[in-house]
């Protein structure tokens, strides 16, 4: 078989298999003849292959499955729009976490008590006050450098998820790996002070060890700047209390004066206003 | 069947074009389309070559022969024939009146 007829073959593959029962031969030397010829070009084979897909969509008009499969197209379409409208598949969501398809926004002072049902976390040893505003290293070494604002309220939803972080709160793993088997680099994370100067500050591995002090009842953001100075995940869960003022320190989990891994998730439990 | 060759559409240029080829007599596909080339100046590539001729089966208007070797011949039927000739007497009054008309306010010299 030479070049020809086997292009010729190919294209044929294009019309349905009723059409080509009763055409091939005929058609097939027709190609090989037209393609002997100048005029035929990139343009013939476009051709060929629009007549056959055209002929295979009137066969499909007629065919006994038209019905099924349309509705299944139709469902596919119907679910597409909605995962699509709805954010359900979260394509439009940044890497970072997200309630509702509302993203986080950078240096945004989120007020205790309007922060929602989600966990808040703030990550470095500055005092970062209120404001969820943060340098982060980023988990997949690619860069070390401190991305501005992006520390993030994380939801609840997502702690399970958010325990494997190397910190807490840094939501960002590279898309398809498992947040458990980030290798643990010895990374640092910055921190802003409310004058403007950033520190840093090393975060040892797991396999190191440390006591975890016992920071209930003081003000939150001594509390994390204290904690993840040390080199825990501080996760934060937004509590109502009693007892203690809002904006303080419930308790923590582990408490205070447990052994902890560095980079273990710590989540501590903030007293917010309401019932 | 009215023998409009406008009822086949997109193919009524490539149809008409086929018919007229087929008038002086059977020829297959290749061939068809170098005579189509030669009077029309127009090129028919496969995929439309054939769409028009299977249309053009379906509706009476040229039949397929024996094949001669792998090629198959196709040949106008008398119902063929008619409807190419009211079709290009159709055109005839069309390009005739356009003609016309051309020649008064548009007359180029």
């Amino acid at each position: 078989m030479n070049d020809r007829e086997r292009s010729a073959r190919r294209l044929l593959r294009w019309y349905p298999r009723s059409w080509r029962a009763t055409h091939e031969e005929e058609f097939l030397s027709l190609l090989e003849d037209s393609m002997t010829d100048r005029r035929f070009g990139p343009y013939g084979y476009l051709n060929v292959a629009t007549s056959g897909v055209r002929l295979r969509s009137k066969d499909f008009r007629h065919s006994r499955h038209r019905l099924f499969y349309s509705s299944s197209l139709a469902i596919v379409a119907l679910v597409l729009i909605v995962g699509i409208a709805t954010n359900g598949f979260g394509l439009f969501s940044p890497s970072g976490p997200t309630k509702g398809g509302m993203p986080y926004e950078a240096n945004k002072i989120v007020p205790y008590d309007k922060i929602p049902d989600y966990l808040s976390v703030v990550v470095g040893p500055g005092k970062i006050g209120y404001t969820p505003k943060a340098y982060l290293a980023v988990p997949d070494g690619s860069s070390n450098a401190p991305l501005l604002g992006r520390a993030a309220p994380v939801y609840a939803s997502n702690l399970t998820t958010l325990l494997g972080h190397e910190y807490g709160g840094i939501g960002f793993v590279p898309i398809g790996e498992s947040p458990w088997t980030q290798p643990c680099r010895t990374e640092m994370v910055y921190g802003e002070t409310t004058s403007g100067t950033v520190s840093s500050t090393p975060i040892p591995c797991q396999s190191v060890t440390l006591v975890l002090p016992d920071v209930e009842g003081m003000v939150t953001p001594t509390a994390v700047g204290e904690l993840s100075g040390l080199g825990v995940n501080v996760v934060i869960q937004n509590v109502h209390s009693s007892s203690i003022p809002p904006g303080h320190i419930v308790s923590t989990s582990p408490s205070g004066g447990s052994t902890v891994h560095a980079r273990q998730a710590v989540i501590v439990s903030i007293s917010v206003p309401g019932s | 069947m009215s023998g409009e060759l406008s009822s086949l559409g997109r193919y009524s240029g490539p149809a008409t074009l086929i018919l007229a080829s087929l008038a002086e007599g059977p020829q297959h596909g290749y061939s068809l389309t170098k005579d189509i080339e030669k009077f029309a100046g127009i090129y028919l590539a496969p995929g439309t070559l054939y769409a028009a001729l299977d249309r053009l089966v379906e509706l009476g208007l040229i039949e397929g022969l024996e094949p001669v070797g792998r090629r198959r011949p196709y040949k106008l039927t008398a119902f063929g024939a008619s409807t190419l000739k009211a079709h290009l007497e159709a055109q005839r009054t069309v390009i005739e009146t356009g003609l016309r008309r051309l020649t008064g306010a548009w007359a180029t010299s």
